[in-house]
């Protein structure tokens, strides 16, 4: 039978799965805080289906994988390697992060280090990187889903993540959260799938060998020479110290019910992520090892024709899993993008929320819907637009997570309350300068940044002696 | 247990259901049309290669004929039913119509259409959840209401823009509801409470009546002893009369406590009938300087009377309102001997126009401590009083008196302090009002 049958029952399977089992609706006693971390009521299980949905990105997916497919390991030493380093970093920000009862990371920043402007300037970071990161989502969901139907990649395909982004979102975190347990499970079943269906004569343990030693590939004879060793190095330092701060999972740590279901979710992911990532490094090796692909193709389109090599059933479920990461990730991106734009930018339109009356935040709570329509139909038309590839729009957004956040919030002895504002904005404009106008590489770049930030707050008595106010800024603490 | 579903879901549900059935219906309906079309076309096509075959008597190999047939037919399999059975050379050739060809043909044609139809599932569920949240979220904030007013809560609700007219109207009849409902608690607390005064005041009235007698006999007798004891040894000449005067002093002095309290607590049962008159009330503030002056002063209380407009003249009894005034003002003082002492304590006393200037306002203010909110309910009832020497009727005899000149009292209080403020009918035939410059006087 035509591939096409079996990916249009799959695609339609999953549509109407995520209708009626994310069951979105607006609660009629929601609140922000139920909308943005589902009132810290979310439990240990849904906390790590969430986390770890959200984690699997088309770009620690497909990104990777074809980056595997065409490096070698390499990939995995410095994206595979670099992620899970980050993940070493959150046991220590958990009780930091719960313990201000902040609905936003900008919002944690405010009330730890008492500058609003600090709060603006990462929440306008925020939607600047999360809108690139939405663009990598919803051109990889597009790209598979042209694919998978045979159409070309246009509105049409991209318009589906659109609307399956807003029905998701529009529920607020717990409606993020009953879908991500869907797409974190059809992510695992996808990849586990393509991995035990990879070797073209069924799983053989020696031949699965054989193919992760790489034996018989140019790779494994070729030496690393010192600059493809340090790039390595600097990406997965940068891809680490971004994952260590970035939004998406602070806010999962401050949502979850409890403490102890945050150290839960955060013992618990590891295992879940570490088996994706192994079941993709062998599937991508497999093919690297038994399926060329002609030289230049787009890397989604190159990973969905990987999933043809598969028997049909096994590649629907290996393509249902990226657009399974694509709107996972999406919709958490969309929620921080909105909470940044309308609780953390403008601050003061947010009701005091003594929370007597439930429908008190009604109408703040319909300025995000809209103001994640506005952001997702931004992302929509940016997803057309010739931007970058996926692991450099990746690059860019991880190394502005790791300016914006790596000191304050794992060395916040180090921070300099009265500096930090003029410290991060030097920060984020040096290292738009040098990416993008001197045009060097975002790791290297943001190496650079994160040397001069700790420079500037080590030697803040030089740069601005005790008891002075830069620029006249009284800094307020927040009530 | 049945698990109880709330309207929203089941509209949701049914809205769902519906736009999928749409859906399936739409869509089933144009894949049977392709599938029926794609039939009776290879069923025209194979009718028409069998006709030229067999009336011309042609010998065709097998692989030709179902090659010029296309890929919807394939030879029948043993024991399925042939569809066409062609005769070439001889030869029986039986064939049938391959299904799975004709489907996978017409999902590769429509793809768009499936497509559009599931881009219009998603835009029809997502519209099922709006329209199930815009109709039925004034009726979860009814019942939220409906629980605040069972839970003795005032509560409003407020009126989306987005609810249909229906809504708003129920929305609207419930808030007025919600206000007639506190009306008439009030005016059954109201009620309540004459009713309780009245049996307090025959009680009072008729124990007052019975002590006041003796009362009276043992004061005469007391004073008759007195002037026995001063005739009988001069003070001045023996220290045990002097002693005895003395005595009969303080027991004098408490005859006449006890007699006040009496005559207080029959003031308050039988208040003395109002004579409404216009009353200037620029004209008590003078007064008030004079008679609370001494009072303030030798509680370290900063009086000040502030005239916010000239010439206000209320329909009132001028007797009463003094009292009200002293009552108000002696309470005042006494709530701010518990403040800060860090704080100066000011007594303020107000006149003036009420802002839409249908009445005139008289508020005495202090910046005390204020009324704890566990108490406010109760400082208008008689008796209820928090200080170890009060008769708890100060209050309650100005709630009396200003519900007696058909006005109205109202009470702020904070942290800041407490303003109680009169509003009183204006004399329409008095005087014409000045401008509300204010002029303001202080005694200490």
């Amino acid at each position: 039978m035509s591939p096409l049958i079996y990916y249009l029952a799959a695609f339609g399977a999953y549509t109407v799965s995520i209708i009626l089992i994310t069951g979105q609706s607006f609660g009629w006693n929601e609140t922000k805080k139920s909308f943005y971390i589902g009132s810290r009521r979310i439990s240990m299980m849904p906390s790590t289906a969430t986390f770890c949905a959200t984690w699997i990105s088309p770009l620690s997916f497909v990104g990777y994988s074809m980056w595997l497919y065409r490096d070698g390991y390499v990939a995995f030493l410095a994206s595979v390697n670099g992620w899970l380093l980050g993940l070493l970093f959150f046991p220590f920000i958990v009780r930091r992060l719960r313990e201000k009862y902040v609905l936003s990371l900008p919002e944690w920043l405010w009330r730890t280090y008492g500058d609003v402007r600090v709060r603006k300037l990462v929440a306008l970071t925020m939607i600047f990187l999360y809108i690139l990161y939405l663009v990598i989502q919803f051109r990889a969901f597009g790209i598979t889903v042209s694919y998978m139907l045979d159409i070309p990649s246009g509105f049409a395909a991209t318009s589906l993540i659109y609307l399956f982004v807003l029905y998701t979102t529009f529920g607020g975190y717990p409606s993020v959260v009953r879908s991500d347990v869907l797409n974190l499970f059809l992510i695992m079943i996808g990849v586990t799938v393509a991995a035990c269906f990879a070797l073209p004569g069924g799983f053989e343990p020696k031949e699965a060998f054989d193919v992760i030693l790489m034996k018989g590939s140019p790779e494994t004879a070729r030496k690393l020479t010192f600059a493809e060793t340090f790039s390595a190095f600097a990406i997965m330092l940068s891809w680490g110290l971004g994952v260590a701060g970035n939004p998406q999972y602070a806010v999962r740590i401050i949502a979850c019910r409890t403490k102890r279901d945050a150290y839960g979710m955060l013992s618990v992911s590891p295992f879940i992520v570490g088996w994706f990532y192994i079941c993709v490094t062998f599937f991508v090796l497999v093919c690297k090892a038994k399926y060329p692909l002609p030289g230049s193709m787009e890397e989604t389109l190159a990973f969905a024709r990987l999933g043809q090599f598969l028997p049909d059933v096994a590649g629907t479920f290996l393509l249902i899993s990226v657009i399974a990461a694509a709107v996972s990730t999406a919709n958490s991106q969309l929620l921080l993008a909105a909470c940044s734009l309308c609780y953390d930018l403008f601050p003061s339109r947010v009701s005091a929320g003594s929370n007597e009356e439930p429908f008190e935040e009604d109408r703040f709570l319909l300025l995000n819907r809209v103001a994640i329509t506005v952001i997702a139909s931004i992302a929509l038309v940016l997803s057309h637009a010739n931007l970058p590839d996926y692991l450099m729009l990746g690059r860019i957004s991880w190394t502005l997570v790791a300016i914006c956040f790596f000191y304050p919030l794992f060395f916040p002895r180090m921070v300099v309350k009265d500096m930090l504002f003029y410290v991060l904005s030097v920060a984020l404009l040096l290292q738009s300068v040098l990416v993008f106008i001197i045009g060097i590489s975002p790791e290297y770049a943001m190496l650079a940044v994160l040397i001069l930030e700790a420079v500037l707050f080590k030697f803040n008595g030089y740069f601005m002696p005790e008891g002075t106010a830069w620029f006249g800024y009284k800094r307020e603490e927040p009530r | 247990m049945t698990r109880r579903l709330s309207l929203e879901t089941i509209m949701k549900w049914i809205f769902m259901g519906l736009a999928l059935s749409m859906v399936s219906l739409t869509l089933g309906a144009r894949l049977h049309q392709s599938y029926t079309e794609k039939r009776h076309e290879a069923l025209e096509s194979a009718r028409e290669l069998k006709f030229s075959i067999e009336e011309r008597g042609l010998y065709v190999p097998d692989d030709i004929i179902l090659d010029r047939l296309g890929v919807f037919w394939r030879m029948t399999r043993p024991g399925e039913e042939a569809i066409l059975s062609l005769r070439s050379g001889g030869k029986e050739l039986k064939l049938t119509l391959d299904r799975r060809q004709i489907i996978t043909s017409i999902i590769e044609e429509e793809r768009y259409l499936l497509l559009v139809g599931l881009l219009g599932l998603i835009a029809a569920v997502e519209l099922a959840v709006f329209i199930s949240y815009v109709l039925t979220r004034p009726l979860a904030r009814l019942a939220w209401g409906c629980r605040k007013i069972a839970g003795d809560a005032a509560v409003t609700l407020p009126c989306s823009a987005l609810a249909p007219y229906e809504m708003r109207e129920l929305t609207d009849s419930f808030n007025e509801m919600a206000r007639q409902l506190k009306k008439w608690k009030d005016v059954q607390m109201q009620l309540s409470r004459m009713d309780r005064l009245a049996a307090l005041g025959e009680m009072i009235s008729g124990l007052s009546h019975e002590i006041r007698n003796p009362l009276a006999s043992m004061r005469i007798q007391t004073d008759l002893l007195r002037i026995e004891v001063e005739e009988m040894a001069p003070c001045a000449e023996n220290s045990a009369a002097k002693d005895a005067c003395e005595i009969i002093g303080i027991i004098e002095k408490e005859l006449d406590r006890l007699n006040g309290i009496v005559s207080q607590l029959l003031s308050f049962v039988r208040p003395k009938q109002a004579m409404i008159a216009p009353v200037l009330l620029d004209e008590l503030l003078p007064w008030c300087r004079s008679m609370l002056g001494p009072q303030a002063e030798k509680h370290g209380v900063l009086l000040v009377t502030r005239q916010a407009a000239g010439c206000v003249t209320v329909m009132a009894d001028k007797e009463m309102l003094q009292q009200l005034i002293m009552n108000l003002s002696l309470n005042a003082i006494q709530a701010m001997e518990s403040s800060p002492r860090s704080r100066e304590c000011v007594l303020t006393v107000t006149i003036g126009f009420e802002e839409d200037g249908e009445r005139g306002f008289l508020s005495v203010a202090d910046n005390g401590p204020g009324i704890p909110e566990e108490i406010r309910h109760r400082i208008f009832d008689p008796f209820f009083t928090t200080r170890k020497e009060g008769t708890g009727l100060g209050l309650s005899t100005v709630q009396r008196i200003v519900e007696g000149l058909g006005g109205s009292l109202s009470m702020d209080t904070s942290d800041e302090g407490t303003v109680f403020t009169v509003f009183l009918t204006l004399d329409r035939d008095g005087p014409r009002r000045l401008t509300s410059d204010d002029t303001e006087g202080d005694a200490k």
